[in-house]
């Protein structure tokens, strides 16, 4: 059974580790949001396709939830200590790949052909594709102003209150090559447990990969990444509020309006239930929290089993 | 793995689906049996119950095992099939629940106490899924009320009895309303019924 996860950072990479216990890594591709990427150090970043890298490897940092696991911190001490940017926590393991990818980057290599490279480096069997090669950037506009994703995100630790969510450069984005392709060969969609606007969000905003997923002929299942009407991690919740007008699974499932088939719900949001169905999706009931190895397998097998296969 | 039984009585069952079509309303108790037979030949090994021609055909094209209904309702269908099955663990499932997926039906199997039964009752009281620890275990009591009396039989037992709230579960077609309120959610053989449907109309 091939499968297509379009997903997001931390959440998204987890649950992904889930979805390849449970089917062939191989039979797997993970499209990738990449409105977060950004310049670091003159470096090219992109943090999600790196979770989900890094996760994928096997070799991220469980705690922390990004970034590479045994990390040490020699070279952002050294940066700090001369004055340098250093408000985006950049390892010195982590810096090796940013600094191999950037390279290529520069030499004309688009972003996918790099992503592939360092899964095949790092022993991924996964296909792990960015959403584009092109030029889509998040920008948050909030009751203080207009900032970049990782500049609100990480500087300004998300707390100014968002208005909007703008991707710049979606419109003319084209998706990068084999992400149409695995849209339409795969038996099934899955939107990992990642935040609607600005992880999963991004990805959908390129034209030509939303318009793959409403003329999709498999079915869509979404996992949200709300325990009780509360992000798991991250600002998801405070957005939905904002920007849905509340937090339940409902007002989740309306962010994907015509994308998802089903939506699978916490246990805590049972209650949520006869309003998802009210929106036209099937809520499917579980435990999502994925606090270990056997935790994230029976999320990734709920995901699975959220549709039956004629 | 857990055995199945799905009761199909046929466009008999069906008498308060009006509104249709005989075509339309054939093909819609159809689509939900197909619809609930894929998801439950993914959990595990199924007995379909019928003599509707139509339903068996279907039921053997999805993998299924065919029990003749000997007639007399449903509490007497579900008893021909589970004489036919060896598992211990077994699943009962109306034909009349579209929406369900096979997650929903691990949910119940997982809710079932240890030896004890579970069950996913309609809006009106009725049972759509039961989930007993044994085939020998099963009481004739499907009919109005019976999600109460399921309960009450298997505690009367000395059985651990618990009601489960799983929505894909709970929600059976019974009349055209249903239909209209569920057709979203509804697995794609039924909505490809409703797709005809609405071409007809």
């Amino acid at each position: 059974m091939k499968v297509a996860v379009l997903t997001g950072g931390v959440g998204g990479a987890r649950f992904l580790r889930g979805i390849v216990d449970v089917v062939d890594p191989a039979s797997v591709t993970a499209i990738v949001n990449v409105g977060d990427d950004l310049e670091v150090l003159g470096l090219s970043v992109s943090p999600d396709l790196d979770s989900v890298l890094y996760a994928l490897a096997g070799i991220a940092d469980e705690e922390r939830g990004w970034g590479r696991a045994e990390e040490t911190w020699n070279a952002l001490a050294t940066v700090e200590s001369l004055g340098g940017e250093s408000w985006f926590r950049l390892g010195d393991r982590d810096l090796g790949l940013h600094a191999v990818r950037t390279q290529a980057l520069r030499q004309g290599v688009p972003l996918s052909a790099v992503t592939a490279r360092l899964a095949a480096a790092l022993r991924v069997e996964t296909t792990i594709l960015p959403a584009t090669d092109g030029q889509l950037r998040t920008w948050v506009d909030t009751t203080n102003g207009s900032f970049s994703f990782q500049e609100w995100f990480v500087a300004r630790a998300h707390r100014d209150p968002v208005d909007r969510v703008r991707c710049e450069g979606a419109t003319d984005a084209r998706p990068a090559p084999g992400v149409l392709e695995a849209l339409y060969e795969t038996d099934l969609i899955l939107i990992a447990p990642s935040n609607p606007f600005v992880s999963i969000g991004p990805i959908v905003a390129v034209e030509r990969i939303r318009s793959a997923l409403e003329r999709r002929r498999v079915p869509c299942v979404a996992v949200s990444p709300l325990i009780g009407g509360v992000a798991v991690k991250g600002p998801a919740a405070g957005m939905l509020q904002r920007l849905q007008g509340g937090t339940t699974a409902a007002h989740l499932a309306n962010c994907y309006p015509g994308l998802i088939d089903a939506l699978v719900i916490d246990e805590k949001d049972a209650d949520d239930a006869d309003a998802v169905s009210n929106a036209g999706v099937r809520p499917v009931i579980t435990h999502t929290l994925m606090h270990d190895a056997p935790a994230r397998r029976r999320l990734a097998e709920a995901a699975l089993d959220a549709v039956a296969f004629a | 793995m857990a055995g199945i039984v799905v009761p199909f009585r046929g466009l008999a069952g069906k008498q308060r689906l009006t509104g249709l079509t005989a075509d339309t309303h054939r093909a819609v108790v159809l689509g939900m049996l197909a619809d609930v037979l894929a998801a439950t030949t993914k959990v595990g090994e199924t007995v379909v119950v019928t003599n509707d021609a139509d339903g068996r055909v279907l039921a053997a094209s999805a993998g299924a095992r065919l029990v003749d209904d000997p007639g007399g309702g449903q509490s007497q269908a579900v008893a021909a099939a589970l004489g036919s099955l060896e598992i211990d663990t077994v699943l009962i499932v109306n034909a009349d629940v579209p929406c369900v997926v096979p997650h929903d039906l691990r949910a119940l199997l997982a809710a079932t106490p240890l030896g004890g039964i579970a069950l996913v009752a309609s809006p009106d009281g009725r049972t759509n899924a039961l989930s007993l620890p044994a085939p020998n275990l099963f009481v004739p009591l499907y009919g109005p009320h019976s999600a109460d009396r399921f309960q009450h039989a298997a505690r009367d037992l000395g059985l651990e009895a618990v009601a489960v709230s799983i929505p894909n579960l709970a929600d059976d077609v019974d009349t055209r309303e249903d239909l209209d309120r569920l057709q979203l959610r509804a697995g794609g053989h039924t909505q490809a019924a409703l797709a005809g449907l609405r071409l007809a109309s």
